[in-house]
């Protein structure tokens, strides 16, 4: 098993059709793999990535995805299973704590 | 203590997208070690003059500017973005700052966020 190098916390806030996607998710699998912990924040419109198959899979093999409930009620998005429903202290916490912070908005 | 810099480049006008950026803002001080600043420049700057958020489209914007300076975090501005665009009164409290020591609290941030 691979040693656990650090956390990076991810915020997206933009929606599926932006570039911002393909890179987090791309991202994501190679932190996951290199053994990083990886948390992300979804927010605004980066709450319709719940609908996305590949954070579902991210999630799978061990990534944190965590949603601003506000911002999924306001949009009618509907609750996963491999999501936390948070709150803005979550995202709170994730820049505290996490080694390497990025911004996708 | 986490040194978090918030960065509004963008104008106020028809957009939510600003009020949310302040709305996370204040939620990242839910953390009592963050220490938040929100730096407005470029457009941004527009956000500190005073308006009428109902009749400019910009959602709750002086709330939670007031909320973040009762709190003891920073609001600031880019004088250079405010003389740029001829801006000399605010309709909200902030502390003015040439752009190097803007350059220098963006360096010496643990975080920084660019909403765009």
């Amino acid at each position: 098993m691979s040693q656990m190098k650090g956390k990076l916390g991810i915020l997206l806030a933009t929606s599926p059709e932006s570039e911002n996607t393909h890179t987090v998710v791309r991202l994501t699998e190679t932190a996951l793999t290199a053994g990083v912990v990886v948390e992300m924040f979804l927010m605004c419109d980066g709450v319709y990535h719940l609908q996305d198959p590949r954070l579902a899979e991210l999630a799978a093999k061990g990534a944190k995805v965590v949603v601003c409930a506000h911002n999924a009620a306001e949009r009618n998005v509907e609750r996963k299973d491999f999501v936390h429903w948070g709150s803005q202290y979550d995202l709170a916490l994730l820049v505290n704590d996490s080694d390497r912070f990025l911004s996708f908005n | 203590m986490t040194d978090v810099v918030v960065i509004i480049p963008t104008t106020p006008f028809n957009t939510l997208r600003n009020s949310e950026g302040l709305r996370m803002s204040v939620g990242l001080t839910l953390e009592e070690d963050n220490k938040v600043t929100v730096l407005f420049i470029e457009d941004g700057v527009y956000l500190l003059r005073k308006t009428d958020p109902e009749l400019i489209g910009s959602g709750i914007i002086y709330k939670h500017l007031d909320a973040l300076r009762s709190l003891g975090h920073r609001v600031v501005a880019d004088k250079e973005s405010l003389d740029e665009r001829g801006i000399s009164e605010l309709g909200t409290e902030a502390d003015i700052l040439p752009r190097g020591r803007i350059v220098e609290m963006l360096t010496d941030a643990d975080r920084v966020i660019p909403w765009q």
